[in-house]
């Protein structure tokens, strides 16, 4: 295939992460990539489009930053959230609360010297290390909340709006009822009053138990503090769904009246395959866009909820609670309060941003002068060429 | 203006079963979700078996659930929801607490109206130049920021530093009450040394607060005046000679449809913000009372300061709904 | 020898988009006489409605009037280019010598007041009321004469409450608040029910033997302008290709592209047997053709016409064609 476009690295890139996606989904459906061939050319273009606007680029690299960190942290940092250093050594009233750049020598600890980038904490831990794991526990707090609250919401939107009457007054007076409230209020009063009911379960569930304290990469000694930390989880995707229900609904209202629809009823196509496969598709699009915002709300909610005293309890490395229990030191432990606040800030930064860029790119009105850029810039390679 | 009337009762009809709605997530808070909500109230695992037997019996905990949600609506109703804690009705505890919470939402609303909305209005008329720009960095900084993060990084600047906010206590309210916010008050007593303490306390964290809205708030401004500007009757009413401070007028009034929608939305932000808020300046407000009671199990403290922040953010719905009905009259049929 | 109200030399607007820049309207030149009605004819996108707003000036950005003069003919005798006037003054013309009227009724008026309101307001911009209070009452009469029931209920509806034709009639009413010299009907008609079109049209022809108006009507409906117009312009691509009067136009149509639109809809002066579409399709704007903008599509186009851009030329009097064919 001749190649027109003058392309730098990351639409190079581009068209690897595409076609290797179209072999890859070709793997499980057979000559699916051959069938999508426009529909691949799109996604290309798409990506073009991002590689042309900077904010867009910087919230990309801060979000797979965030989501790297947010694997592969816990590994990354170089002291354990439950090692304690201020145990093994005799000057254990210096170690707490050290400013960043200080070291120490561990002398119960073979020796060993403890450096502190961005300070210690109350425990003498280090910050650096901390922040580091703490990017798990908000990494999976957010994948959670996201991929359970939305496609519920999703789901009954897409039913409240598609079958309308009893349903849909059903549904939405429900979700009425949720968005009667602040959401932070409202998930304030839930993670208060959720933990023992989940500690409980947990207790008597050994395979969950498991599976949760390897989600958030923490030891056994932790099981007892796990009912708070899923009392978050789930007081968050109670007060994120009824948003989604909202939109999804209006949308679907809209849709549903378009000729495609009716005559897709028409044909009797069941009313499972009309919602999932006709009109789930052609409303998505802003729907993604939202998504892309509200990891960003999701984790400064989290963050705003462990400030309070919700979720997670020490030793846990969390964002939100290293500030709720370094503010007590403020302003002399300042950077207790600083790092993980900007921590916080960038992550919920690099989301805004993508999903800023995305909503750019998925809008008619603004894609056209992207595509006009991608073309200009096609044109100069053919100068080129 | 019939119509308008009309649409007034309609509208505060299905005010009622809004608040029904809220009556029973509440009493799913109160009563159902916990665990055992008897032994919470009783202050949790070292409460004694007499003392959670007493609270069952007081709180109707073994009657029906029927029984048990019509004890707590006539409790919220009456006043008569004692709290086990502190041994007083719910509300006699949460009253003095309340005008702060409402005082801090209502000043930070204001920097967010005076701020986002000459700020959207500049960025709609400079559109494409580096003021837009700025605007649009501004809000995606203000939907990214932690609030306590930028409360305690103000705090740092202006109280650390350079002292010019201080954080003991709350002035008190001006002896004579006509709303019972005591800044109002003060101003409307013409109380102006108090109005001066209370402003002193109030601006930082009513600005921390407001910050997050502000942006987004003037992008949303921005977007919609633009879009009113590009309506056909603008063109007509250029067509007709109009000047352009008018055309602008039209323009505004056309904007202000969704903005209001906007703002009620953000209303809700600010009031959800509080906790936090309160938490960083020591204000001894609703939100910073919910979260010590919530350190103290008091289960019924968090579950009136939840009903009564419900039943503030659902009236300003009504109130937005209300405006939006003034301003466009064809919402009111 | 009609005396001229309007004089149009040379206006090309051009609009400055992301794609390039759309040569809307090209070097156009026609005059308007006092008291006629003159038609704009041509389809859609040809740069009829770009033509009649540039007139004073209503073109917004991404466009810009590159060049050319529109001379304005007062009553008083004195004559004024308009398009050099700065915005106050232009201001003052608007809506107050020259009034418009839009193609969609139900986009022109401002959903958030009454008609009463937006009437009284046209009066009380140029002054002719102290208050809009003042030109509400006065707003009644003007329903009045645009045969609206019930004017004085009407003037306290919102846009919403009143059907398509009455919006238009309102509209309509806003562009002879102030007894205007010149009224330019944009489309008047487009977005009406087909039944109430011929009332609108019925009422512009009234109320500007009324008030001995100048009407410039831009259409795509030749059996409009067979019915209603003196003179007719024909425009093709931003360029005019045609002028006459409405017999010259229909009865001896000169310009290929004219002859081939007379065939292409009913022609109410002439029978003809069969409708027959223009083949190909209007050029784009970017990068129009060279020369005659219509050689493409011409069945006679020669050389000549790829080359040299044709200019009017007077074949009768009173009958100008753009072609090399004359």
């Amino acid at each position: 295939m001749q190649e027109e476009y003058k392309k730098s690295i990351l639409d190079k890139l581009a068209d690897k992460i595409v076609y290797g996606l179209g072999s890859f989904i070709s793997l499980f459906k057979k000559g699916w990539k051959e069938k999508n061939k426009s529909k691949m050319e799109e996604w290309r273009l798409m990506l073009y489009a991002l590689n042309r606007s900077p904010p867009a680029l910087i919230g990309l690299f801060l979000v797979i930053l965030f989501i790297l960190v947010g694997i592969f942290g816990p590994r990354l940092a170089h002291w354990r959230y439950n090692f304690f250093p201020m145990l093994y050594t005799k000057s254990y009233d210096k170690i707490i609360l050290a400013p960043p750049g200080s070291k120490f020598v561990l002398d119960y600890y073979n020796n060993t010297v403890i450096t502190f980038p961005l300070g210690s904490d109350h425990y003498g831990r280090d910050l650096l290390s901390l922040i580091l794991s703490g990017a798990r526990t908000s990494f999976v707090i957010s994948i959670i909340v996201i991929s359970l609250g939305v496609p519920l919401g999703i789901l009954l939107g897409l039913i409240a709006g598609y079958y309308g009457g009893k349903v849909d007054e059903l549904i939405m007076r429900i979700t009425d009822m949720f968005l009667a409230f602040p959401a932070l209020i409202l998930a304030i009063a839930l993670s208060a009053v959720l933990p023992e009911r989940i500690q409980n379960f947990i207790s008597t569930h050994e395979a969950v138990q498991k599976f949760v304290l390897w989600l958030f990469a923490l030891d056994v000694r932790e099981a007892g503090n796990l009912g708070r930390l899923l009392a978050v989880i789930l007081a968050m995707i109670i007060v994120w769904w009824p948003a989604y229900a909202r939109i999804t609904r209006g949308s679907t209202l809209t849709e549903k009246e378009k000729l495609y629809i009716e005559a897709a009823r028409a044909i009797g196509l069941p009313a499972r395959t009309i919602m999932f496969k006709h009109i789930l598709p052609n409303i998505i699009g802003p729907i993604l866009v939202y998504i892309t915002l509200d990891f960003g709300g999701v984790i400064l909610m989290e963050a705003g909820l462990s400030f309070l005293g919700l979720g997670a309890t020490p030793p846990i490395a969390d964002w939100g609670r290293i500030v709720y229990d370094g503010a007590q030191y403020f302003p002399k432990a300042w950077w207790l309060v600083f790092y993980p606040g900007l921590v916080v800030m960038l992550v919920a930064l690099g989301w805004n941003l993508l999903g800023d860029g995305l909503r750019d790119i998925l809008d008619p009105k603004t894609r056209r002068s992207i595509e006009f850029k991608v073309k200009k810039s096609k044109k100069e390679g053919e100068a080129n060429a | 203006m019939a119509d308008l009337k009309k649409f007034l009762i309609r509208r505060i009809l299905t005010f009622i079963p809004t608040i029904v709605g809220v009556t029973i997530i509440v009493f799913l808070i109160a009563y159902v979700i916990p665990a055992d909500p008897a032994k919470a109230w009783a202050g949790g695992e070292k409460a004694s078996p007499e003392a959670v037997e007493r609270i069952k019996e007081r709180y109707h905990l073994n009657e029906p659930w029927y029984d048990q949600y019509w004890f707590l609506i006539k409790g919220l109703a009456t006043n008569t929801l004692i709290d086990p804690r502190t041994s007083n009705p719910v509300f006699d505890d949460i009253k003095d607490r309340f005008p702060v919470t409402f005082q801090l939402a209502i000043i930070a609303f204001t920097f967010t109206i005076l701020i986002g909305i000459p700020l959207g209005l500049i960025s709609a008329l400079k559109r494409n130049t580096w003021i837009d720009t700025l605007v649009r960095i501004f809000a995606l900084i203000g939907v990214s920021t932690p609030v306590f993060w930028l409360g305690y990084l103000l705090l740092f600047v202006f109280f650390v530093k350079f002292r010019i906010t201080n954080l003991a206590g709350v002035p008190p309210a001006p002896p004579v009450q006509i709303t019972h916010i005591p800044i109002i008050d003060s101003l409307l007593t013409g109380n102006f040394t108090l109005f001066k303490q209370h402003l002193a306390r109030f601006w930082l964290p009513g600005f921390v607060l407001g910050f997050m809205g502000t942006g987004v708030l003037a992008r949303f401004v921005r977007n919609s005046f633009l879009e009113a500007l590009s309506g056909d009757y603008i063109q007509f009413l250029k067509a007709k000679g109009v000047p352009k401070l008018r055309m602008y007028r039209h323009a505004l009034k056309n904007a202000l449809v969704p903005i209001v929608t906007v703002l009620g939305l953000q209303f809700g932000g600010l009031l959800a913000g509080t906790p936090i808020t309160e938490t960083v300046f020591a204000l001894p407000g609703m939100g910073r009372y919910a979260i010590l009671s919530i350190q103290n199990l008091d289960f019924p403290a968090v579950v009136a300061i939840t009903f009564i922040y419900a039943i503030i953010y659902v009236t300003a719905n009504l109130v937005v709904d209300i405006l939006y009905a003034v301003i466009d009259p064809r919402v009111r049929y | 020898m009609p005396e001229p109200i309007l004089q149009v030399r040379n206006l090309t607007v051009h609009f400055y988009t992301y794609a390039g820049i759309v040569k809307a309207i090209e070097r156009v030149s026609f005059d308007v006489y006092r008291g006629e009605t003159f038609a704009l004819v041509g389809e859609t996108g040809c740069g009829k409605s770009v033509t009649s707003r540039a007139l004073t000036q209503l073109i917004e950005s991404p466009g810009r009037i590159v060049e050319g003069e529109v001379l304005y003919h007062k009553e008083d005798g004195t004559v004024v280019d308009l398009l050099k006037l700065n915005e106050e003054q232009i201001r003052e013309i608007r809506g107050n010598e020259i009034a418009y009227i839009f193609q969609d009724p139900h986009a022109s008026l401002d959903p958030l007041y009454t008609v009463g309101y937006q009437i009284g307001e046209a009066m009380e911009v140029h002054g002719k009321v102290e208050s809009i209070k003042e030109g509400i009452k006065k707003a009644v009469d003007i329903l009045r004469s645009v045969l609206i029931p019930d004017p004085e209920n009407r003037v306290k509806n919102y846009p919403h409450e009143l059907s398509g034709g009455m919006k238009q009639r309102v509209v309509i009413g806003i562009g002879i608040a102030n007894n205007p010299k010149i009224l330019i009907a944009d489309e008047p008609t487009t977005a009406l029910d087909v039944t109430v079109q011929a009332q609108i049209l019925d009422l512009i022809n009234q109320l500007k033997e009324k008030y001995k108006a100048t009407v410039i009507l831009i259409t795509h409906n030749l059996g409009v302008v067979a019915e209603t117009a003196d003179r007719v312009a024909v425009m093709y691509a931003g360029k005019i290709v045609e002028i006459g009067s409405v017999e010259q136009i229909f009865k001896n149509p000169l310009h290929p592209y004219t002859k081939g639109l007379l065939k292409a809809v009913p022609n109410p002066m002439t029978k003809i047997e069969r409708l027959e579409a223009i083949p190909g399709t209007v050029p784009n704007l970017i990068t129009p053709p060279s020369g005659c903008r219509f050689h493409p599509r011409c069945p006679f186009a020669t050389e000549v016409c790829k080359r040299k851009v044709p200019e009017l030329k007077e074949m009768e009097d009173g009958h100008f064609v753009a072609c090399h064919l004359y």
